[in-house]
């Protein structure tokens, strides 16, 4: 059994040969692990060396450079605008006037989204209207009290078969959790006759319930 | 900036404002179609691996509607009612509970059954109910493909017509149907009715939810041979019974749950009582109804 070892798995990650999840952990590393920092400089700089042939240039960089210009960088003072001297610009507002496209942009951009969402909505609506119109039945007018239900003979029609139930397996629809038994053939007819008083009085709609009815028939 | 925002502020809500209002019309004109209309289709209904092929017929004759849904799988199941005319009277307080917990797109425009329809969809703005979508004919509103899609994306019920013919009735026929329903008397309705005057209590409803309007004849119909109570929760879309039993004798507390596409059933115990919750919600929204049930009454 192969055992790759850190080292093995760095020198890969320099060639391009590491694989994604490798290439990741490596990043990971790289952040945490001062040894792991100064070796992946090493192994850079001998790539660097063997790819150019140059060992001139390649020695002149050591493994601390990265933090020279880090160090550098850090010692750079931001220039400070002075007033009435338009060409000198702080760092800061030079950063901001960069942002400030972006921002822009980005403002555009929402109000442009904006504009399409509202358009296609007007459209949407205007469709609607249209579809309104074409049909003439006063759908808003009708203002006249809730009508009497009759019973009717949904009821009926989903009967508690038990004997059929007690040795039919349930579907595969048909799900008991863990906190939850499966009914007994009284406690099935019983809860089959509150779904039929269900389907049948406690929806605004007609045509759902009813198929709803019969399909439920079918799998009880 | 600051004005730009408040442009797409302004653009946003207006957008919205148009898609929930040309949305409610829809709807509306959905529940007139479903009601006023003759169809006659043969029409899919699947429930996860299960599916049902059914024939149905809706007709409006001498003020009464007569529908018959019979099952084409080759068992003998048939569900077919009489009844008066509808009445949007109880729409308006339904929509404005959907609106606060429903956000509605109009969609595109697709075919079913080969008819052009306006895809609708009922978006939940919580977890406590399932995403409603419909594809509505054009010309009549009659939906003409429904389904209810869970929290995790999936249908977990849905009907789709494949073949469907339409007609409106003649004028004089909707006229005799609508004095019919204008004729018939309120008090049958029990308005809003909730178990407040009885032992039993609900704390905190689900949002959106509210009591339901049932028939009397319904309530006579429930208590028959037996001391329950029945009270009906509805968010404009989907509605939820709660049926309250008193336990005779000693049984143990076992519950019991079954499920048939988006239709819930749980059987549960408090008080010496077993409730029974049936609707077309999720689980958890029933168990939070459940939870929220107190009885006042003595053991």
């Amino acid at each position: 059994m192969s055992h790759i070892t850190k080292e093995e798995y760095l020198s890969a990650f320099v060639d391009g040969e590491a694989g994604s999840f490798e290439q990741h952990r490596i990043c990971d590393q790289l952040a945490t692990d001062e040894v792991m920092r100064d070796k992946f400089s090493s192994f850079s700089l001998i790539g660097e060396a063997i790819r150019n042939n140059s060992q001139t240039e390649a020695s002149i960089a050591s493994p601390s450079f990265l933090s020279g210009i880090q160090d550098a960088i850090a010692d750079d003072e931001p220039v400070v605008l002075t007033q009435g001297d338009s060409t000198v610009i702080s760092l800061d507002a030079a950063k901001a006037r960069k942002r400030l496209f972006p921002k822009q942009a980005f403002g555009y951009a929402a109000a442009a989204s904006v504009a399409a969402v509202a358009a296609i909505s007007f459209q949407n609506y205007n469709s609607t209207q249209e579809m309104s119109q074409q049909t003439t039945s006063a759908s808003l007018e009708a203002e006249a009290p809730v009508n009497k239900v009759q019973v009717s003979s949904i009821i009926s029609s989903v009967k508690p078969v038990k004997t059929k139930l007690a040795k039919t397996a349930p579907k595969n629809d048909y799900f008991i959790t863990a906190s939850f038994k499966a009914p007994d053939a009284e406690m099935r007819g019983l809860m089959n006759k509150y779904v039929a008083h269900h389907l049948q009085y406690a929806s605004s709609s007609t045509l759902m319930p009813r198929v709803r009815a019969v399909s439920y028939s079918t799998d009880f | 900036m600051i004005k730009a925002t408040g442009v797409v502020f302004v653009a946003l809500f207006s957008s919205q404002v148009f898609a929930n209002e040309a949305g409610i019309n829809l709807l509306l004109k959905m529940n007139d179609a479903l009601h006023r209309m003759n169809y006659s289709g043969t029409l899919v209904h699947i429930k996860g691996d299960d599916v049902n092929t059914l024939r149905v017929t809706h007709e409006l004759k001498n003020g009464v509607v007569t529908e018959t849904v019979d099952s084409l799988n080759g068992d003998d199941h048939s569900a077919s009612s009489e009844t008066q005319t509808f009445s949007l009277a109880k729409v308006p307080q339904s929509v404005d509970s959907m609106k606060a917990v429903y956000s509605l797109d109009v969609g595109a425009m697709k075919k079913v059954a080969m008819r052009n329809c306006q895809v609708l969809i009922a978006r939940p703005k919580d977890k406590m109910r399932y995403l409603q979508k419909f594809c509505l004919d054009k010309l009549t509103g009659l939906p003409l493909d429904y389904s209810l899609i869970n929290q995790e994306h999936k249908a977990v019920e849905r009907f789709t017509f494949t073949e469907v013919s339409i007609s409106e009735p003649r004028s004089e026929i909707l006229a005799k149907a609508d004095s019919a329903g204008t004729a018939s008397p309120p008090q049958t309705v029990i308005e809003g009715h909730s178990p407040e005057a009885g032992n039993w209590s609900i704390t905190q409803l689900p949002k959106g939810f509210s009591f339901g309007q049932l028939p009397l004849s319904q309530e006579a119909e429930v208590k028959k041979g037996m001391d329950t109570e029945h009270f009906m929760l509805t968010d404009g879309l989907s509605s939820v019974s709660v049926f309250i039993s008193p336990i005779a004798t000693t049984q143990p507390k076992v519950a019991s749950a079954i499920n048939s596409g988006a239709l819930n059933v749980l059987t549960l115990q408090k008080n010496n009582h077993r409730i029974t919750l049936v609707g077309e919600v999720p689980r958890n929204t029933m168990q939070k109804i459940f939870d929220n049930l107190i009885y006042s009454g003595g053991n």
